[in-house]
């Protein structure tokens, strides 16, 4: 029996052969390596997903719109008065945005920008 | 042309610093931190730390096939992570501790000579390079 447990259910595929590398020495250390490795999976798993969180919570809308920028992403940009300006993000500057929509470019200041939207399809 | 580019989300510090230089420098398309792999969008590149848990020689193999240049980053010393690279024969190897505008300038390197050419046949004949 395994004083361990089983640990033979996780995903061990990342790991070198599967996971089926052996400890050298005491055949005991095999389990133990196996259970240590899953354990250092699972702490790998909540730091990743600590990452996204704080990534998350750092983010601001001129990061939302350098993806969009990146992306070639059209938007629906609200701004103060109501208004919907579409386009596409051509540029982002420090204070600023540029839309283009069939060739007209809009700069908007982004302390202006109310809401974004994806354009509904 | 700016290739577009992927990281894979990580708690490293060289993923979030990969990501300022990428948004300062603008000199890739930065278009996914993919905490998934289904996360992924059809990218020229993706760079992914050996301390992703769901990162398999058999995932790096499937981006590959796909035209997908990847970037492996790997810990000082981490031997394992350089072995599982290897195997899965990406594109370029950095220790976590490089700059991140000389991974930028290895991403735009690797992917700009096969950015005009059709997607999925562009990465035979090379060699994986590391960089410590």
């Amino acid at each position: 029996m395994d004083p361990l447990g089983d640990v033979s259910g996780g995903d061990v595929s990342g790991w070198p052969e599967g996971g089926r590398d052996r400890l050298h020495g005491h055949p005991d250390l095999d389990a133990l390596g196996r259970r240590l490795r899953l354990e250092m999976d699972e702490t790998l798993r909540a730091e990743q997903y600590a990452a996204r969180v704080s990534a998350q919570r750092r983010s601001t809308i001129r990061d939302r719109f350098l993806l969009a920028e990146d992306r070639a992403e059209s938007l629906n940009v609200e701004v103060v008065d109501g208004s919907d300006i579409h386009g596409t993000i051509a540029a982002v500057g420090a204070d600023h945005i540029v839309v283009v929509h069939h060739g007209r470019h809009c700069w908007v200041a982004l302390q202006h920008v109310v809401a974004v939207r994806r354009p509904t399809p | 042309m700016r290739p577009s580019l992927a990281t894979v989300m990580s708690p490293r510090p060289w993923e979030a610093g990969l990501v300022q230089a990428a948004v300062d420098t603008g000199l890739v398309r930065l278009l996914a931190r993919c905490y998934n792999p289904v996360d992924l969008p059809i990218v020229d590149a993706v760079v992914a730390g050996s301390e992703v848990p769901w990162l398999t020689v058999d995932g790096i193999r499937r981006w590959r096939r796909a035209g997908i240049a990847v970037v492996g980053m790997f810990p000082l010393g981490d031997r394992p992570a350089i072995e599982m690279f290897c195997r899965a024969e990406v594109d370029q190897l950095f220790c976590d501790r490089a700059d991140p505008l000389v991974i930028l300038r290895a991403v735009r390197d690797l992917v700009s000579p096969r950015l005009p050419t059709e997607r999925g046949s562009l990465n035979r004949g090379r060699t994986a390079g590391t960089h410590r």
